[in-house]
């Protein structure tokens, strides 16, 4: 099933939640909705659902317009972020309630939901209710009660965010494997990046309501549209340095210091930029161009190090390799790596290079 | 200020203070409730079971003889008897029919719908007008000349009902009147009980294909199974005690020609009318048990309804 998004707009009163969005999400493959809480994406996960209408704009199913059809006439699969498994039925009964509302047979429909509970491994736990279950587990039986009825379309809302940092790395790699077997056109909301970039076929990231970029999750960290997306993706955020053109040079704020940029088209001169460099994108042994700057801390995250550096008055990230003699108050050369560096137009977002 | 220094030791006396305090604070709190309840009820309640063994009790304190004499007596009052499966009969009417009500009504006003207030306030008014005058207006409603439960009637071709004064149709009307009175109580409690229920499961349950017949059915009435038990016992045992109701409708007397006993209506009778206190205790007491042994009965049930 393909789902298309055609000019989806959703509006609460004044507020407009979802602006003029289109997109599509190819058969078999999953997507991700990605931003911060309130960008809209949820809402564009309950406009898929049917659970909201859309306030203009129409959803296609393949060539089926379902725009107007309740959620009950849709067949999709929705798992909550919390899940909502009815508290009085075990996780047998849970599973089976699709197939029951369908009129399944009972047998079949038990026999359905052992085969599933086999897939979500949690052929051990039909007989409990979900109080006794712990949210790792509960999860899985929401996921086998969405996939129960066979769904058209697969939807997830943040279902890894009430889980604990290992079970949620161990739950997107056990949802990964069952979109991979079961191949239901899936869309997953979260404003994890680490999550998006880890399961998805392509993502979409969405701000206020607007759209910002589709991609698959490598294009996204390597080629940010705007400064919104790159400043979005990455952990230690992307550093952020503030200048001006200058001959078609970048030049730090306040700073006779320039550096030359393959730039995509001719920038005016004076013009207020943002130059964006990725903490892994600094070179401090090997440098092209040779900026000055000064290390203002060193320390270590895990198993990275990570140094402050000073540069022309403004700090930055950078990666460091953990045997390279540097402390703090030395001074030295830096340069960048042709990627993971980006300049952006400090009004528009627009990127320039 | 050295004994701070020192350590908390097994019955120092800080310890021995904390203890105490430990003991009493609560106890202080709880007091006035328990002297109100010994006083009130647990005292009187066994003087009643003593007394109801007591033969020809006297209010100066005399009686001829000890035993079970006055239990034998009351269970063969036909009077008893009589009261014995009017009340049965009132319970069995009156609590699942003002539940099944109560439910419709809790579940509609749990929606938008329009003029909610209107409709909020005008369930729950019963709640807060006294019994008795509203009997009074239910004692016309039920008139059979002048009633406006005949006159609705007659527009369907019912000819009109002698509702108060045909003991055949005396239960009836007390019924009736009994139901609209228990409403709001019970509406109150329930609309509570929808109001617990995340609405998130309904999403789910449309989202899985579920009409609204169904999710009521599947969902909602099984998440309400605790309250609806709550509702069920506490309006059981009013219930039991039906005595107030009979007043405005039948002019003080047990239905139009005494036909119309309950159980309450017969200790009441044994005790102001005829001054046989005994015979009252001893029936006070059986409608005890009787409220005891259902309430324990409505509790195991409760127990397994409580499926979460």
């Amino acid at each position: 099933m393909q789902i298309k998004l055609e000019h989806l707009e959703k509006k609460f009163g004044d507020a407009t939640a979802v602006q003029d969005l289109s997109l599509t999400i190819e058969n078999g493959k999953l997507l991700t909705l990605l931003g911060p809480s309130g960008c809209g994406k949820s809402t564009v996960l309950n406009m898929i659902s049917g659970i909201l209408a859309a306030t203009s704009g129409r959803i296609w199913f393949d060539d089926k317009d379902v725009t107007g059809v309740p959620p009950e006439k849709r067949n999709v699969g929705l798992v909550f972020q919390n899940y909502a498994l009815y508290p009085h039925m075990t996780a047998l009964e849970n599973i089976c309630f699709p197939l029951e509302i369908k009129r399944v047979p009972k047998k079949q429909r038990i026999e359905r939901a052992r085969e599933l509970a086999e897939l979500i491994r949690i052929s051990d736990l039909l007989d409990r209710k979900p109080l006794q279950m712990s949210g790792g587990q509960q999860q899985r039986v929401a996921i086998a009660r969405a996939l129960a009825k066979e769904p058209q379309v697969f939807l997830m809302d943040e279902p890894l965010s009430n889980l604990d940092a290992k079970l949620r790395v161990e739950m997107r790699e056990e949802i990964l494997r069952i979109q991979r077997a079961s191949k239901v056109t899936t869309v997953f909301v979260t404003h994890d990046q680490e999550e998006a970039l880890s399961i998805s076929d392509s993502v979409v990231v969405l701000k206020n309501g607007v759209f910002q970029q589709q991609a698959t999750a490598r294009t996204l960290y390597d080629e940010p549209e705007n400064y919104f997306v790159a400043d979005f993706l990455g952990t230690p955020p992307i550093n952020k340095l503030f200048g001006v053109m200058k001959n078609g040079c970048f030049c730090f704020k306040d700073s006779d210091l320039c550096c030359e940029l393959p730039l995509r088209h001719p920038v005016e001169d004076g013009k207020e930029t943002v130059l964006a460099v990725r903490p892994e994108s600094i070179l401090l042994s090997v440098a092209q161009q040779k900026l000055p700057c000064v290390v203002d801390e060193r320390y270590s995250v895990g198993k990275d190090e990570l140094a402050i550096l000073n540069i022309a008055g403004q700090t930055m990230r950078g990666f460091v390799n953990p045997e390279y003699p540097i402390s703090t108050g030395d001074k030295l050369e830096c340069g960048f790596k042709q990627r993971g560096i980006f300049l952006f137009d400090k009004k528009t977002g627009e990127r320039l290079s | 200020m050295k004994r701070k220094n020192e350590l908390v030791k097994e019955g120092s006396l800080v310890e021995r203070a904390t203890k105490t305090r430990a003991f009493f604070e609560p106890v202080a709190f709880l007091a006035p409730f328990m002297v109100g309840l010994i006083l009130f009820t647990v005292y009187p309640f066994i003087n009643v079971f003593i007394l109801s063994f007591k033969q020809n009790y006297k209010l100066s304190g005399a009686f001829s003889s000890f035993g079970l004499k006055n239990y034998a007596d009351v269970l063969s009052d036909p009077n008893f008897l009589n009261g014995l499966k009017n009340t049965g009969l009132y319970v069995l009417f009156v609590v699942p029919i003002a539940t099944v009500l109560s439910l419709f009504i809790a579940n509609a006003l749990n929606h938008d719908i329009k003029l909610k207030a209107v409709f909020q306030t005008s369930y729950f008014l019963p709640m807060v007008t006294s019994i008795t005058a509203v009997g009074l207006v239910w004692k016309w409603l039920f008139n059979y000349d002048y009633g406006l439960i005949n006159y609705l009637l007659s527009l369907f071709g019912i000819s009109a009902i002698n509702w108060l004064n045909n003991p055949a149709y005396n239960l009836s009307a007390l019924i009736i009147y009994s139901v609209w009175s228990m409403l709001p109580f019970t509406i109150i409690l329930l609309l509570a009980g929808f109001q617990n229920v995340d609405p998130q499961y309904y999403t789910a349950a449309r989202v899985d294909g579920a009409k609204s017949g169904k999710i009521f059915f599947r969902i909602t009435l099984p998440l309400l199974a605790p309250t609806i038990g709550l509702t069920t016992i506490i309006n059981m045992i009013s219930a039991s005690k039906v005595f107030t109701e009979l007043f405005p409708l039948f002019n003080g007397k047990p239905g139009s020609a005494y036909s119309l006993y309950t159980v309450v209506y017969y200790l009441y009778d044994m005790f102001y009318a005829q001054w046989k206190l005994g015979k009252a205790a001893a029936s006070a007491i059986i409608l005890f048990f009787i409220v005891l042994i259902l309430t324990l009965l409505q509790l195991r049930i409760q127990r397994k309804w409580k499926n979460y």
